[in-house]
This record gives C-alpha cells, structure tokens and sequence, in this order.
C-alpha cells in the first residue's frame, strides 16, 4: 500500500572542481612549491627515482650502441618473425603518448574544465613517450643511418624517391608531426606558467632561465585574445592528428595480408586502444605524483573518477573491438583468418592471450562501480593491469599472426635479454625526462586552473 | 596633451591594480567609455568575455594565416608525392594506379598538420610580439603578481587622449589600487 508522497525538490550541490576552494595564491603556491625548491634541498625519494632513471637510461645507451655494432640479431626476432618486442613497444609507446593529446586537445573541445588538473603531466608524458616510440622504427630498420636518411623526402645517391604508399613513410612523417605539434602545444600552455615562475624566481639564474623560456610574457589581455585562439586551432589540429597518428600505426599492420592484421577494424580498435592504454599510465603516475607533490587539492577524486570513466569507455571500445574480430574472422568463412584467431584463444600464446584478455576485457569493467572508480587502491592497481594487458594485446597481435603466417615453417618467438634490455632502456628515458620535467616545471597548468575557478568566471559559464 | 613628468624618462602609461575579475570588468568598461583606445587589461588568466567591457581586439588574422598556410602545405605535399612517385621516378609495382591519391593521404594530412602547427606558433609569437623580455610593465614592481592573483588595467601614453593626472583620479574613483605611472627604460 503506497502512499503518495509530496515531491522533494533538493538542488544538488555539483562537486567542487577543486578541493577546498583555494585562493589563486593558493594555487601558485601549491604547484610552484616543489619546483622552487633548492637544488640541494631536492626530496630523497626524487633523488633516489632519478638515479634509477639514470640508470636505466645507461643500459639503453649499452643496448642500442650494442645493438647498432652487432645487428637485429641480437633480438628474438626470426626469418618468419620479422617483428618481435621491437614493434611492439613501439605501438605501446605511441598509445601511452595519446592519452596527453587526448587531454589537452579533445577535452578542450569538449569543454571539460577537470582536465586542468592533468593537461600539463599528460602533455609531458605524450612528449617522452613519443620520443621513446621513435627509437623503435629507428633502430628496428638494422642500419638506421642509411634507413632514416632515406626516409625522408631527400635526394640520394641511387636517385630514387621514399614509397609514399608504405606505412612506414607515413609512420615517419605521422609521428614527427606528432612529436613537433605535441611539443609546440606543450611549450604555448606553457607560457604563462613559465611567466610564473620568473616572476617569483628567487635566484638570478633561476630568474634568467624562466625569463628566457617565457620570452617576457606578461598576462597582456591584448596578448590572450591570440592565444586563446592559437590554443583553440592546436586542439582542432590535434584532434585529428591524434586520430590520425594511430590509424596510420594500425596501416603497419592493416596494409598487409596477414590474417589477423588484414582487417578495417584496426584504425578504430587501435586508437581506443591507445587512449586507454595512455590512461592508465597517466592514471598509475597521477597517483604517485599528485601524493609526492601534494596536489590532491587540484587533482580532486572527481578527476581520477573521470579518468576511471574514460578508461572504463575505451576499455570496453577494445573489447568490443576483440569480440568483433573474433566474429569476423569466423563469419567470413575464411579458413586462414578463423584458424589465426582459433590459434591466439588456444595455441602455444594462449597464455599471452588469456593475459591480454583479462586485463584489457574483464577488470577495467570493475569501473562501473563507483566504489572501485573511487578507491584509489582498486584505480591503481587496475591501471597497472591495463598497462600490462596493452602491451600483450601487441605482442599477440604482432606475434601470432607471423609465427604461423607460413604453412610450412611454423615459428615460435623467444625474447632474448636484449629486447628485454632495450625496453627498460626506454622506460630510463621516459623517467629520467619525466623526472626533470616535475622538478622544475609546474606538473600542473597553473594559469588554465585558475581560469576554471569561480573568481575567473564572476559572471558564471565560459 | 601629454604632461611630462619630472622624470627624464618617457611615460609608458599609467597602470592601477584591481582586486578581482568584477572590480577589472567594471573598471575597464568606464575607462572604454571615458573615449580611451590604448589600454590593456592584465590578468593571470585570459579573461573570457572580456571584449564585452573593453575594446580589445579579438584574434581575427591569425586564424586565416594558419589556414591559407596549411592549405598551400597540402596542396604542396601532393605536388610532393606526384612528382617524387608518378613523374620522376615512377614506382611500377604490379600495375597499380602510378598516381595512387589514396595512399598520398596519410602523408599530405600530417604535412598540411604540421606547417599549420608551425604557422600557428610562429604567427602567434608575431602578434604577441614575443619574445621580448624587456618591457615597462615587467620591471615595474608589484606588477609581478600579475602572474599570480593580480589584475590590472594600463592606459599607455600613445593614447590621443592621454593625460597623466586626469588618468590617475579616474582609476582613483574607479577603486583602482596602487596607481602609478610607469616609465619607459
């Protein structure tokens, strides 16, 4: 027996963009603190993770010196399996490397004012993850200096022209844009931060330094109208460029007739592929950062839940894209396509398969629930295991399509301690850049935030 | 009629501080009303809205530039590719179309992408007229917080209507704070 109740109307509060409604002081403060520390004063934990860096960064200088002097031999790569943990890592790098463009410039059309808080880091990381992606095509062409010389649009001695209908020019010319454009965009939001920090700059040199880098910006209104407007075309223009970067890197696969690789899902299904992918990094990072810099008052639950939100959408994009190509592969009738996808599920990389399976399929669906997108334990763990199940969706993609590809000379991919050696190197100089970058950059954009609080917008709306 | 301060100096302008967001608005919109045309708002952000109080001039150039820039880049990189693939040094690879414009995509995008990107900075640095690192504004103190919580409004002395005493009691009534005149080095 139900009684009719009087409607109850309660205006809901939205949740605050930011923590605690801080003054824009605040906000200088917040972000500006960990840079203008002294250089001898720099935390332990920084110095301790930048060594590891280091590090690491010399074992990529001794692999790839090692590996230009000895050849592709020293990899795992056979005569079927021309392409082993080299390309591989290179899609992987380049996916993590979208999630930054994604932020900046597809949030930004959206109008989504949280992406403020990790513009800045996401942009950073797009930057070295694209730097770390180039070495692969690089060096995966065994005589780099002869390969990249002729990639390019350059007059050679045999007086022939690069294949402009390889995918391996138009990877060439895709990620330089990429990198440039990225890098450009990353320097103009910079700006006024830079400006920031040369005002507060408590050292000559300090003062010289972020004098030069922001080239005497001021915060001249006159100034902003072009600069909101150059903001607004990198975002239009990177919008598509994002898209466009990883269609071209799935054309390396879908160009070819490989089952498996030969397939019109792959522009689509590998681009939600990288966003996702470049989430959880940017997320597994956020984590430590926002905790070690003391940003959570900026970096608020809400935008870690988004960013949940946006992984849990992408994650179930990929899955999709899996189930898709299954279906084909067996609808099509073709006996080559269903026996390479048969082969992934159950043959001697099922243990790859089942890995990427879980990972990318089964526990980023865990988000729907809004006590797994809110636990930072559950965001951190589950952004490793994208990572982990993004890197084995390559490698399965890339291996089990070539080791059967021939009848007759079936293969199977065994790593070698090189490419184990050279992948580190890279996360060496992923790390050791990322690290410079949060000592003495602002991790977040400082000026965009401040535009996104009630005092920048008395009048409320954009 | 300019008055020229004991100061050996040239006048840049005269600047004043303001509080928040609202107090610049209001105050920018009565000193675009009293006739002047030189003048700029300053802020840690970019003002959204604000060419509805003041005059200053939206970016109208700009995007043109990119655009006629970006177009000539792809139309450039498909010259690129004819001439390199179709007309020089043909590529014959199994009787497939010489001019094959499908694949001559990928490459004209991220060219006509990129000069637009590179057009984009260098024209934005053009207008902004950076880099420039010395200029009045910076060296004056107290302007610095402009970068931080501060805002402020500057009429320059190239203003046809620019009188130095006049201009200060106008901030004065319009809760301007920390009224100066700043120099040229």
């Amino acid at each position: 027996m139900t009684q009719a109740m009087p409607p109850i109307t309660q205006v809901l509060e939205p949740e605050p963009l930011l923590q605690g409604n801080p003054s824009l002081t605040q906000i200088t403060e917040i972000v500006s603190a960990p840079v203008e520390q002294e250089i001898r004063l720099t935390p332990l934990t920084w110095k301790i993770c930048f060594a590891i860096a280091l590090s690491m960064l010399g074992i990529f200088v001794f692999s790839v010196g090692y590996l230009l002097i000895k050849g592709i031999g020293i990899w795992g790569n056979t005569n079927n399996i021309g392409w082993g943990w080299d390309i591989t890592n290179f899609v992987w790098w380049v996916g993590i490397g979208h999630a930054g463009t994604l932020i900046s410039a597809v949030l930004f059309l959206f109008r989504q004012k949280w992406r403020t808080a990790i513009n800045r880091f996401a942009e950073a990381m797009t930057i070295f993850a694209v730097l770390c992606a180039l070495m692969f095509p690089i060096l995966h062409t065994g005589r780099p200096w002869l390969a990249v010389y002729w990639l390019f649009p350059l007059p050679n001695q045999m007086g022939i022209w690069p294949n402009f209908r390889s995918p391996l020019v138009w990877d060439m010319f895709a990620l330089i844009t990429y990198f440039t454009i990225s890098l450009i965009f990353w320097y103009v939001g910079l700006l006024p931060d830079l400006a920031t920090l040369r005002d507060r700059a408590k050292t000559k040199l300090r003062f010289y330094i972020y004098g030069i880098l922001s080239m005497g910006f001021r915060g001249s209104n006159k100034h902003y109208q072009h600069y909101e407007k150059a903001y607004m075309i990198f975002a239009a223009l990177s919008t598509p460029l994002v898209l466009s970067v990883h269609s071209i890197v799935s054309f390396d696969f879908a160009t070819s007739v490989l089952p498996g690789w030969h397939a019109t899902i792959f522009p689509p299904y590998f681009v939600a592929g990288a966003v996702f992918s470049g989430f959880g990094l940017v997320m597994t990072l956020m984590l430590f950062v926002r905790r070690a810099l003391g940003l959570k008052q900026l970096v608020t639950d809400r935008v870690l839940e988004n960013m949940n939100k946006i992984m849990l959408v992408t994650g179930t994009l990929v899955g999709f894209a899996y189930i898709t190509e299954f279906f084909i592969a067996w609808y099509s009738g073709s006996p080559a396509e269903f026996f390479t996808f048969k082969n992934r599920a159950l043959g001697p990389y099922a243990w790859a398969y089942w890995i990427m399976m879980s990972c990318n399929l089964i526990f980023p669906q865990l988000f729907w629930f809004k006590k797994i997108r809110r636990s930072i334990v559950a965001m951190f763990v589950i952004s490793i295991l994208v990572n982990i199940g993004m890197w084995f969706e390559r490698f399965v993609i890339i291996v089990t399509s070539l080791h059967r590809m021939i009848p007759a000379r079936w293969d199977y991919f065994y790593a070698t301690w090189f490419d184990v050696l050279i992948y580190l190197g890279t996360f060496g100089l992923f790390f050791t850049l990322f690290l410079l970058f949060l000592r003495f950059l602002p991790a977040i954009a400082i000026s965009e935030i401040k535009g996104t609080t009630k005092a920048a917008n008395p009048h409320g709306g954009d | 009629m300019a008055y020229s301060s004991p100061s050996s100096n040239k006048i840049y302008g005269v600047v004043a501080r303001f509080e928040n967001v609202e107090k610049l608005l209001h105050a920018g919109e009565k000193v675009s009303q009293s006739g002047y045309t030189h003048i700029d708002a300053f802020s840690p952000f970019p003002i959204h809205g604000i060419e509805k109080y003041m005059k200053i001039p939206r970016s109208r150039l700009l995007p043109w530039i990119v655009f006629f820039v970006g177009l000539s880049a792809g139309i450039s990189a498909i010259f690129m590719q004819w001439w390199m693939n179709t007309h020089d040094y043909p590529f014959l690879i199994g009787g497939k179309p010489i001019f094959s414009y499908p694949s001559f995509l990928p490459v004209t995008f991220e060219c006509t992408v990129l000069a637009s990107g590179l057009t984009t900075f260098l024209s934005l640095l053009l207008f902004m007229g950076l880099p420039k690192p010395h200029h009045p504004l910076l060296s004056h103190p107290g302007f610095e917080r402009v970068s931080d919580d501060a805002f402020f409004i500057v009429i320059e002395s190239k203003d046809p209507c620019f009188d130095e005493i006049k201009i200060h009691a106008l901030f004065k009534n319009l809760g301007g704070m920390d009224i100066a005149t700043v120099h040229e080095e």
